[in-house]
């Protein structure tokens, strides 16, 4: 199966930015092996775009329904990262948001070695 | 040494830290997917451009080098070893560029600017980006200043000008890297200084794919001659990864540039072209490139066509620099026929071909007079050595000719005898040691002496002899004479009446 055909059948196991399992059902029914690693690892990799990951450095309530806001129909994944002392990390597909004090404090060790 | 305070320091710190802004870090990162000989295939990296230095988690650099609809290759700078599946990659939003400045000279680098002679990294200088588009016609004018080389038959037959781009070709073994050290040791001011209105000429020395033991010979050949002071050494040796030898000519007339750019004159030596096709194939396969004749792939005229076009010779209102470029290729089995040597004949603007025939019968420099042009460097040439090189090229190709003749072995008339003689001791005399350049007015005695007949009584094996006792002589004991040849100026008929009496008198004292 040619791999344009096998990225439109990538989009169509999702519905409404959602993993559709009867559809991934049908779609892995079909696929030789090669075919099923190349589309395990795109639908890995379109999940990873729908999703927006936090980096927080305490717990926070509410933090999910603020993100929500923001990023509408995409996934909010919270971690907590006590490394970042401070503040959050958001990474959006390659996009990295770094509002962390780790990240300045970081930024004047180098500006002063400079 | 003054005892430095520690109010003094954070007095300091203070300072640098009002002017610093924490604002948000926003990066565009990537991750690995594949490491392979050398090239990395990575994800994301959205807003990666072409050319574009990024760098590894720990600390690695790598260079954009194809942009695909679902990843990026890039090809690995430093050793890849340590390059993981799914490790980061982020953006620098830099294209590659090397630091160019003063303090390069009499140094040896990478093509990343990164000292391998053990001294200080170079931290000053002006940054020139790698890849450039070479200046166009109007900045241009046309090559009209000689770069002596200091090997006869060169600067007489096959000159080379200032701003021109003169291929040296032939098979391994046969004096290719000879002939440009030769030309970069000829370039020492103090030599230069006979020639007043001459600019003194920085060298640029690039090794590509060579074996290290090579290049360090070389170094310290132009550290013994006083080379160094005025040359770079950019080096991408054989155990580099082949992505810093397809860099190094890059890296080299980037430095070449800077100079120029202040209006200075540069020679750059790209040593050689063969290999940097090699790694760019090497490259090119790894990456998935369409592969075209001799597995090349498509733009591998580009490769050249856009790195020789850099060589130039800027006008005035430019600066008036010049970058005056000496590729090498080395061919197989001497066909010049093949794919990477008809490619930069025709980018070049001449060539010195030399020929194992000729090598092995003891011809030294070897080159094939026949076959060599230069195409643009007669220009250049001044009107003092203009006019014995004429006569030159027309009595060494009627010498070839009879010389072929005379091998079937019939008897020839007395004119075509004594003209096969001149041709003998004409090839005698155009043969010159290596690391032995001649100062203009020595190559023009050299050969006026062989064509105004005046050594026509002189045994074959006896013209080397009388070549250094004759040079010496004229210097010692008529330094007019060298005076005259020194200005450029046509040799006129009082010149070459004194060089008549001074030769006849020397003839006298000789005993050979």
């Amino acid at each position: 199966m040619p791999k344009k055909l096998l990225k439109q059948l990538i989009d169509l196991s999702f519905v409404n930015n959602k993993l559709n399992q009867k559809r991934v059902e049908r779609i892995v029914r079909l696929l030789s092996r090669n075919e099923l690693k190349f589309y395990l690892k795109g639908l890995k990799k379109r999940e990873r775009e729908l999703s927006v990951f936090i980096d927080n450095a305490m717990k926070t309530v509410g933090i999910d329904e603020m993100f929500k806001s923001i990023f509408p129909n995409r996934k909010i994944v919270v971690n907590i990262n006590p490394s970042l002392l401070l503040g959050l990390r958001i990474t959006d597909n390659d996009n990295v948001f770094e509002l962390s004090l780790k990240n300045s404090l970081d930024k004047i060790t180098s500006y002063l070695e400079e | 040494m003054a005892d430095i305070k520690t109010e003094d320091i954070i007095k300091q710190l203070e300072k640098r830290l009002t002017s610093f802004a924490i604002d948000a870090k926003v990066e565009n990162i990537g991750q690995v997917e594949k490491n392979s000989d050398g090239v990395i295939v990575a994800s994301g990296l959205s807003e990666a451009i072409m050319g574009e230095k990024v760098y590894f988690e720990k600390g690695e650099i790598g260079l954009v080098f194809n942009l695909n609809e679902d990843f990026v290759s890039i090809i690995l700078i430093d050793r890849g070893e340590n390059i993981k599946e799914g490790d980061k990659i982020k953006r620098s939003g830099q294209l590659l560029s090397i630091l160019a400045s003063e303090e390069l000279k009499g140094r040896i680098i990478n093509p990343l600017g990164i000292p391998l002679d053990g001294k200080l990294k170079i931290k000053n200088g002006e940054d020139m980006p790698l890849e450039r588009i070479a200046p166009g016609v109007v900045q241009r004018e046309p090559v009209d200043t000689p770069l002596k080389t200091g090997i006869k038959a060169i600067d007489s037959m096959i000159p080379i000008g200032r701003g021109q781009r003169e291929l040296i070709i032939g098979d391994r073994g046969l004096g290719k890297t000879a002939i440009a050290i030769d030309t970069i040791i000829n370039q020492k001011p103090i030599r230069q200084l006979t020639d007043k209105n001459q600019k003194p000429v920085i060298c640029i020395y690039v090794a590509i794919g060579q074996k290290q033991s090579t290049v360090a010979q070389i170094i310290g050949k132009l550290k013994d001659q006083g080379a160094l002071d005025y040359t770079i050494i950019v080096a991408a040796n054989a155990s580099d990864p082949v992505s810093l030898q397809y860099l190094a000519p890059y890296a080299g007339v980037a430095i070449a540039e800077s100079f120029m750019q202040k209006g200075q004159d540069v020679l750059i030596i790209y040593d050689d072209l063969t290999k940097h096709a090699w790694a760019f194939r090497q490259i090119s396969l790894i990456l998935g490139r369409p592969a075209g004749r001799e597995a090349y792939p498509g733009d591998i005229f580009y490769l050249h066509s856009r790195l020789l076009e850099r060589a130039v010779k800027l006008n005035k209102k430019n600066g008036g620099g010049s970058i005056t470029a000496i590729p090498i290729i080395e061919t197989q089995a001497n066909d010049i026929s093949a794919y990477i040597p008809t490619n930069v004949i025709s980018i070049t603007d001449g060539q010195i071909y030399l020929q194992p025939d000729l090598f092995n019968t003891g011809i030294r420099p070897a080159i094939n007079v026949g076959n060599s042009v230069s195409r643009v460097g007669g220009a250049a040439q001044t009107a003092a050595i203009k006019s014995v090189s004429g006569k030159l090229r027309l009595e060494l190709a009627q010498y070839r000719e009879l010389a072929a003749f005379a091998q079937f072995g019939s008897e020839l008339d007395e004119a075509t005898l004594n003209q096969i003689e001149r041709g003998k001791r004409l090839t005698e005399i155009l043969k010159q040691e290596q690391y032995e350049p001649l100062d203009e007015p020595l190559e023009i005695l050299s050969i006026w002496v062989v064509i105004s007949g005046l050594v026509d009584n002189i045994p074959v094996e006896a013209i080397p002899r009388f070549e250094k006792e004759y040079h010496e002589f004229i210097k010692t004991h008529n330094p007019k004479i060298i005076e005259a040849l020194s200005s450029g100026e046509k040799i006129n008929e009082t010149t070459v009446k004194q060089l008549q009496q001074a030769t006849n008198e020397f003839k006298k004292v000789v005993t050979l």
